[in-house]
């Protein structure tokens, strides 16, 4: 059966690419022949600072901007209308109609997504069910509070089963509790074999959950990969020290003058530094032994925040 | 490689316009709007039934030499002057005096010389009563010359002139105007409010987001055809709600006088409610994709709703003048020809080629107003933020 969908799990290499993407907003570049490329069947963080051309170029795979160049493609081949029947879409901007009851709209977007009248319903019950809305099913969503809003606006993208789940800031506005629930359905569904790909400003979050990311910036992609290979490849390192009677040593003086080493933090709680790649985390430790007693420390590679920060100020 | 819909998945316009129709028909501004109009159509059909006949009936008063023929002369020639009119008789000038004083009667006639009034006399009782008083002393006066009765009576009561016409005369079919007036108010009323739940709807869709997770499964010329098919068929629906128990509650009211042109001025006001609506929709559905806020809608729609108004008046003129050239003229202008048209079929004359012609025409302008509506549209809802020029708009939806 040479014509049978090739599962996106399977697929071999990315499934889905941005290849060159440009698009301005009159004299405002907002993508800059952006290209990425998006392995299947991962949770994969899409970061960047504000204004960096995240939306856009989400809002480009489901044809809701016009590229000025470049393409989105899906397995290889420009996304044409169809295969976004497959994909699934968690605005930044929360959308649902505020007077339709919400197992009314679950069961009316997996229609539109091509599912028939009964599997629409059984699906919408399983999401609602699933995330912890079922018993608001026939209230009218304007009635439900935000953060339920935003349970029932992910089940709108997840109702069809899509392929391709494409979640602009889904962390933005949850409680901690909320986050992790959220977490776990997105980790399940890329064990399952969906492409997962999301944006966001937390960080520690994306650190935790994410196989792989992009950071782009001014509509450029500057750094992209698997998160364990990015922090190694650094070449950098973090060295925390506390030192008892932090008396004239809490303020990392005594690190000032050693070279290849940067104070990050300085505090009572204790200083961190930045290691070039040359720099012997040992010899560190000898000198902050003369400044007074080392009662803890521990060196780590770099926190993916500071990887972004590196990144974006380059 | 893309995904194909379900076996029993339905057409994305069907859905979309089924939505449209449950939702709103679901809403609570619906069942009271529909009650509102429901309640003034019926007022319009019942209160004019209860009223009766408006023509008022007045009181005249007769005193003095010659009232019994004033009386009977009053009889016989208030009724070609369209009048009703009632004869006191009184016993002398002076009762005649207070009569008209306290107003039991509007004037008195005193020994067929004299009329006692409180002040002016209306002009069509006057003429009656001048009339009467002459027939009754020129009477008086041909038998005291010996003229026999019967020739008196004749020279008196001459024959009208015979009329002699060159020119078939086409009257106007007025027992129609009422219900042409009516018609024209729903179109005009319909266009506006349809008109105006189209923008708004596309905005709420447009701001509120909702469109993003749409237009992903969907071509926005699709969104934009389902939204203005299921407020149409809301609007139908609507139509049939206040117009079926309309018909019936006049048909029950016994008014067996219902002209014969009713039904098929009745189906006149459907179809051009229909084809205005064609013709209008996806105007408006292009200026709530441009707007940002609801404020802005009114701004878009301005030249639209103008126009509307404008052309409403031109119509209320064609119900008054259906045959006149402004009349002609209007309703071939496709934007004018739902409201203007209906009052020339129906109360005047056209030939039998104008009303097809003028359908093609709408339908022509129809083709035109949704290219250019959807393409708006579908720029509008590509650049969701601030409002768009029209020319913005239309730059967003190329390439």
């Amino acid at each position: 059966m040479p014509n049978e969908p090739i599962p996106a799990d399977l697929y071999p290499g990315p499934v889905l690419g941005f290849c060159e993407l440009t698009k301005r907003y009159g004299s405002l570049v907002a993508l800059d022949q952006l290209t990425l490329e998006v392995p299947p069947g991962r949770l994969f963080g899409l970061l960047g600072p504000n204004g960096a051309g995240k939306s856009t170029a989400m809002k480009l795979v489901f044809g809701l901007l016009r590229a000025d160049g470049g393409e989105v493609r899906w397995k290889g081949k420009a996304v044409v209308q169809s295969d976004r029947l497959g994909f699934g879409y968690l605005p930044e901007e929360r959308g649902l109609y505020p007077k339709m009851r919400v197992r009314d709209q679950l069961v009316y977007f997996g229609r539109l997504h091509g599912l028939s009248a009964k599997e629409a319903a059984s699906r919408g019950e399983h999401w609602l069910e699933r995330l912890g809305v079922a018993e608001r099913a026939k209230d009218r969503a304007e009635s439900l509070s935000l953060g339920n809003q935003q349970r029932v606006q992910l089940a709108a993208a997840l109702v069809h089963d899509p392929e391709l789940l494409v979640l602009d800031e889904p962390f933005s506005g949850l409680d901690p509790v909320a986050v992790d629930a959220l977490s776990a359905v997105l980790a399940e569904r890329a064990a399952a074999g969906v492409t997962v790909v999301f944006s966001s400003h937390q960080l520690d979050l994306v650190e935790d959950l994410c196989d792989s990311v992009a950071i782009i910036h001014r509509g450029r992609l500057v750094l992209s990969g698997v998160v364990r290979d990015l922090k190694r490849s650094s070449g950098r390192r973090c060295l925390n020290v506390v030192l008892e009677g932090t008396n004239g040593a809490g303020d990392g003086a005594w690190a000032a003058g050693v070279p290849g080493v940067t104070v990050e933090h300085a505090g009572p709680e204790g200083t961190r530094l930045q290691l070039e790649p040359a720099v012997d985390a040992l010899d560190v430790l000898q000198r902050a032994a003369t400044a007074g007693r080392v009662v803890d420390f521990g060196l780590e590679l770099p926190a993916l925040s500071e990887l972004f920060r590196e990144a974006v100020r380059s | 490689m893309s995904r194909p819909r379900a076996a029993g998945a339905d057409h994305p316009v069907a859905l979309v316009t089924r939505r449209e129709v449950t939702e709103r028909v679901r809403a609570k501004s619906f069942m009271i709007s529909t009650g509102i109009y429901l309640l003034v159509a019926m007022a319009s059909v019942v209160i004019p039934n209860l009223v009766g006949d408006d023509r008022p009936v007045q009181t005249v008063g007769v005193a003095g030499t010659g009232s019994d023929q004033l009386q009977g002369a009053i009889a016989r020639l208030a009724p070609t002057l369209d009048l009703d009119v009632r004869v006191r008789r009184l016993s002398d000038a002076a009762e005649a005096a207070r009569a008209v004083r306290d107003e039991t009667v509007r004037v008195a006639v005193v020994d067929t010389t004299r009329l006692v009034t409180r002040g002016d006399v209306d002009e069509q009782l006057g003429l009656l009563l001048s009339t009467a008083a002459y027939q009754v002393t020129a009477a008086a006066r041909l038998a005291e010359a010996g003229v026999s009765p019967v020739e008196a009576s004749r020279l008196l009561n001459p024959e009208p002139l015979a009329v002699q016409r060159l020119v078939e005369p086409r009257p106007l079919r007025e027992s129609n105007r009422p219900l042409a007036f009516a018609g024209v108010l729903v179109i005009y009323l319909l266009l506006l409010t349809y008109g105006f739940t189209v923008a708004n709807g596309v905005l709420e869709e447009k701001s509120s987001r909702v469109s993003e997770i749409q237009l992903g499964a969907l071509r926005p010329s699709q969104l934009l055809a389902g939204k203005v098919m299921g407020i149409g068929v809301v609007a139908v629906v609507q139509l049939l709600l206040i117009g079926i128990p309309t018909a019936l509650v006049a048909l029950a009211m016994g008014s067996l006088s219902i002209p014969e042109g009713t039904p098929l001025t009745m189906a006149a006001v459907f179809m051009w409610s229909i084809l205005g609506y064609g013709l209008y929709s996806c105007i408006f559905a292009a200026a709530g994709a441009a707007a940002s806020r609801p404020e802005d809608v009114g701004n878009a729609t301005a030249p639209i709703t103008i126009l509307i108004a404008a052309t409403y008046f031109m119509a209320i003129a064609a119900t008054q003048d259906p045959d006149g050239t402004l009349a002609r003229v209007a309703s071939f202008i496709p934007p004018m020809t739902p409201m203007t048209m209906l009052p020339r079929a129906a109360i005047g004359h056209v030939e039998p080629w104008e009303v097809p012609l003028a359908i093609l025409l709408v339908l022509v302008m129809t083709y035109l107003t949704v290219r250019l509506g959807a393409r708006v549209y579908a720029g509008g809802m590509r650049r969701p933020g601030p409002k768009l020029k029209l020319r913005e708009a239309w730059q967003a939806a190329a390439g």
